[in-house]
C-alpha cells in the first residue's frame, strides 16, 4: 500500500518535472513575448511597492505593523501571487472554461492521470516563476532592516501555514472553477477566485474585523496565504492560528476533492 | 466459455439541449426565459463483446456511437444504466483502466503546438509508464515504418498538415 503511494507520487513528480520542462521551454520560445511578460509582472509589483510608500508618509504603521514588516508583507505577497497565477491560473484554470465548452479536455479524460492534477496544475506558466525573484530579494531586504535574529522553529511553522495556504487558495479556486463544468462558458468564474484571492491576501490580516474577520479567516480563508505566514515569522507565532489552518486546509480540500467529482459528471464534451 | 470484456446494460444518455431560435429578440428573450428539450442520445442500450472479438460500431449520424464511446471510455457520465469494461466501471476513470485503453478522437491532437514531437511522445511515455527500453523499440518501429525520424526534432506547428 504506501510503495503503491510512494510509486504515485514519484510519477506526478516526474510528469510535473516535465510539464514544468515544457512551460520553461514554451516561455523561451518567443523571446520577446517572454521580456514582455517579465517586464508586466516586475512593473506591477514596482506599482504596488511605489503606493506602500506613499502610504507611509503619511502614517507610521498599519494595524501596528511598521513599514519593513509590510514590506515583508508585500515580497511574500509577490511570491505566493506569482506561484498562484503561474502554476494554478495562467494557462490553467482562466481557460477551464473554454476547454470544457469545447471539449477539449476529452484528451485530458483518457489519459491515466488524475484530471484534477492536469487541468488545474498540467500547464506551469514560468515567466511567473521567474517573477518570483524580486518578491524574495525584497523579503531578505526587509527582514535584514528589520534587525531579526534568524529563527528557524519560526520560519517552519511559517512555511508549514504557508502550505496550508496555498492548498487553501487552490480548494477554493478548484471549488469555483469546477463550477464551469455545469455553466457552460462562465469565463468569470475562475475570474472571480483569482481576483479574490489575489485581492484579498495581500494585507496584515487584522484589518479584516468583525463580519470581515469571519468571512476572511473561515468562508474564504486568504489571510493564511501571506499575511499569518508572515506575521509567524516576524513577530510571533499563534498556534491558534496555524491549527486552524490545518484544519481548514484539510476541510476545503477534501470538499474540493468531493465538488470536482460532483461537477465533471455534468461535462457533455463536444461534438467530434 | 468467453470472457466478457465489455458488458453494457441499460445503457442511456440524455443530452439537455437549449432551443436557440435566431434573431437578437429571440437572444434577449432567452436570458430571461429559455426553453430546453432532451435527447436522447443513447437510449437502453445492451450488448457484450467477448475477450478477442473485434467489433465494428456503425449507424447513421446522430445514432449515438460516439457518445457511447465516450461512456466506455470514461469521458461522459451515463444518465442511466450500467458499463463495465475489463472489470472496471470506466467513469471511476481508475488510472489502472485508462492505461488499458485508447480512444481515438477526430479533429484533437495531444501534440504541444510549439513543442517538438519527441518531447509529447516522452510525456506519454511516464503518463503510461511505458519502460525505457519498450518505447526506445516501438519508437524505432513506428519511426522506421512511417519515415518520420526527421520530423521528431521540428516544431509541432512547423509540420505540414500531412506530417
Amino acid at each position: 500500500m504506501q510503495l503503491s503511494v510512494i510509486k504515485k507520487i514519484r510519477k506526478y513528480l516526474r510528469i510535473y518535472a516535465i510539464l514544468f520542462r515544457f512551460g520553461f521551454i514554451f516561455s523561451t520560445t518567443y523571446r520577446v513575448s517572454f521580456f514582455i511578460e517579465l517586464l508586466v509582472e516586475i512593473g506591477y509589483q514596482i506599482a504596488f511597492i511605489l503606493f506602500y510608500f506613499v502610504i507611509f508618509n503619511n502614517i507610521k504603521n498599519i494595524m501596528g505593523w511598521n513599514f519593513y514588516e509590510i514590506m515583508f508583507l508585500t515580497g511574500l505577497n509577490i511570491v505566493t501571487s506569482e506561484l498562484i497565477l503561474g502554476s494554478l491560473y495562467i494557462f490553467n484554470l482562466r481557460r477551464l472554461p473554454e476547454k470544457i465548452k469545447n471539449g477539449d479536455i476529452d484528451l485530458i479524460l483518457v489519459k491515466p492521470i488524475n484530471s484534477l492534477f492536469y487541468l488545474s496544475l498540467g500547464i506551469p506558466y514560468f515567466s511567473a516563476f521567474v517573477s518570483i525573484i524580486p518578491g524574495i530579494l525584497l523579503m531578505i531586504y526587509s527582514y535584514n532592516r528589520l534587525n531579526l535574529p534568524l529563527n528557524f522553529f519560526a520560519a517552519l511553522v511559517s512555511i508549514f501555514v504557508l502550505i496550508n495556504g496555498f492548498i487553501l487558495a487552490f480548494s477554493f479556486s478548484i471549488i469555483l472553477s469546477s463550477l464551469s463544468f455545469k455553466y457552460i462558458n462562465t469565463y468569470t468564474i475562475p475570474l472571480i477566485a483569482e481576483k479574490i484571492i489575489l485581492y484579498y491576501k495581500d494585507r496584515p490580516h487584522q484589518v479584516y474585523q468583525g463580519i470581515l474577520k469571519l468571512v476572511f479567516f473561515i468562508i474564504i480563508p486568504v489571510v493564511f496565504v501571506s499575511s499569518i505566514p508572515s506575521y509567524i515569522l516576524i513577530k510571533n507565532i499563534v498556534w491558534n492560528y496555524v491549527m486552524v489552518s490545518l484544519f481548514l486546509s484539510c476541510i476545503f480540500f477534501f470538499i474540493a476533492l468531493k465538488v470536482w467529482e460532483i461537477m465533471i459528471k455534468n461535462y457533455t464534451s463536444a461534438s467530434s | 466459455m468467453d470472457e466478457k470484456t465489455i458488458v453494457v446494460k441499460k445503457l442511456s444518455r440524455i443530452y439537455k439541449v437549449h432551443l436557440k431560435k435566431e434573431g437578437v429578440k429571440a437572444s434577449l428573450k432567452a436570458l430571461l426565459h429559455r426553453e430546453y428539450k432532451y435527447i436522447d442520445a443513447v437510449k437502453k442500450i445492451n450488448f457484450t463483446i467477448n475477450q478477442g472479438e473485434l467489433v465494428g460500431f456503425i449507424g447513421p449520424n446522430g445514432a449515438g456511437k460516439t457518445t457511447t464511446l465516450k461512456m466506455l471510455g470514461g469521458l461522459l457520465y451515463p444518465s442511466d444504466g450500467s458499463i463495465e469494461v475489463l472489470g472496471f466501471t470506466p467513469f471511476d476513470r481508475k488510472e489502472e483502466y485508462l492505461k488499458k485503453i485508447s480512444l481515438v478522437l477526430g479533429q484533437k491532437n495531444q501534440l504541444w503546438w510549439d513543442l517538438p514531437v519527441i518531447e509529447t511522445l516522452n510525456l506519454q511515455k511516464e503518463l503510461y509508464e511505458i519502460p525505457d527500453e519498450d518505447f526506445k523499440q516501438s519508437l524505432n518501429e513506428l519511426c522506421t515504418m512511417l519515415e518520420i525520424k526527421d520530423v521528431l526534432h521540428q516544431q509541432v506547428r512547423q509540420l505540414s498538415l500531412g506530417q
